[in-house]
């Protein structure tokens, strides 16, 4: 479970503009949270709502000069929710061994692939374990 | 009185984040979204400070500082740069702008600057005592253009705290608009050996040694290569 992020000045930073990390970051906004978005693709900004407030930057986020770019030393929290497990895996440990960020959270895609998040000690979300737990929640 | 602030800036998304993040510290906001809007408004307002973007489409951010400092006008002025490119510090600084506020920026970054650039009024020679108000008033004498006296403060400055790159650097830059470009590497250099991350000094080594490569005849294609091979 995800404790709530409540204090006001939280710098995040979210890697990956889909349409996870587009609605996380059009949602945080609305929380009046400092946002910088990650995504290769400049089209993918499209998804984010006329009234969001942060930065955008067009570009891969692997890189590390473009996590310094986003100024990565001074965020707070770094969520990684692009569609491939590698890079959200490499990027959250970038930014957790590396910059030490005190919040890290990484999307997972293939759910087999939880062992490797945990040993790492990186959190992860998976939106298939989620939705699996929630319709059979449902029917059960 | 609430202190009346401009961010000029073409991105709603950015002019939002600057809005929300100064609403919160209480001063009165204003908004203007390209050159020609801001150059009506600082010449018929008074503001106390004014949050420019350098890159617009139109009039941009150094040609609107240009026109309101050749009517005279003399509000403080933050400059908004894309991260990294401070080629324009120099030119700026002659045109009384010190301050550069790189994006993306977080909440306290803003709150920071700002509040140091409105703290300098009330800095007065003599009564100086912390390395933050020998920087500061430093910071008065470069807009001034009284460039000695902001030499003196900065030595000064460093005498109270002998860690800081910032003073390092604005010396660089100091003998940078005196052409004095070797001078200003070793500047650069003293600010990089105290903090080998201060980013400001690292980007002013970067730009003057392209400078110096420009010099020698490497062409404007060469530079591009040399950043994407970095």
């Amino acid at each position: 479970m995800i404790r709530k992020i409540n204090r006001k000045d939280d710098y995040i930073i979210i890697i990956g503009c889909g349409r996870l990390g587009s609605h996380l970051a059009n949602l945080l906004s609305a929380s009046k949270k400092s946002i910088v978005i990650i995504d290769k693709n400049e089209e993918s900004f499209k998804r984010l709502n006329p009234n969001f407030s942060g930065f955008t930057i067009e570009a891969d986020a692997i890189e590390e000069e473009v996590l310094e770019e986003a100024k990565i030393d001074q965020a707070d929290v770094v969520v990684s929710v692009t569609n491939d497990d590698n890079t959200n895996i490499m990027i959250a440990q970038i930014a957790k061994k590396i910059y030490n960020i005190p919040k890290v959270i990484a999307r997972l895609v293939e759910p087999n692939k939880q062992k490797i998040y945990d040993k790492l000690g990186i959190v992860t979300i998976c939106p298939t374990i989620l939705s699996a737990e929630e319709i059979s929640k449902t029917i059960i | 009185m609430n202190k009346k602030i401009l961010i000029i800036d073409d991105e709603k998304n950015i002019r939002l984040t600057l809005k929300s993040c100064l609403d919160e510290e209480g001063f009165e906001i204003d908004i203007a979204i390209n050159g020609e809007e801001a150059l009506k408004k600082i010449l018929s307002n008074n503001y106390d400070l004014v949050l420019l973007d350098l890159k617009m489409p139109g009039i941009d951010g150094m040609e609107v500082l240009k026109e309101i400092r050749k009517k005279g006008n003399e509000v403080n002025v933050i400059i908004m740069t894309a991260y990294g490119t401070v080629e324009k510090a120099v030119e700026a600084m002659k045109l009384g702008a010190i301050d550069f506020l790189s994006k993306p920026f977080t909440p306290e970054e803003i709150r920071k600057i700002v509040k140091s650039v409105l703290i300098r009024p009330s800095l007065k020679e003599g009564k100086l005592k912390s390395f933050e108000d020998f920087i500061e008033y430093a910071k008065i004498c470069i807009l001034k253009k009284d460039y000695e006296k902001a030499i003196t403060n900065l030595i000064k400055s460093i005498a109270e705290n002998m860690d800081s790159a910032e003073p390092h650097n604005l010396l660089g830059v100091l003998a940078e608009s005196k052409n004095d470009i070797l001078l200003a590497i070793k500047h650069y250099k003293a600010a990089l050996d105290l903090e080998p991350t201060y980013k400001p000094a690292q980007k002013n080594l970067e730009r003057i040694s392209q400078l110096r490569y420009s010099k020698n005849g490497i062409d404007l294609g060469a530079k591009e290569n040399d950043k994407e091979d970095k």
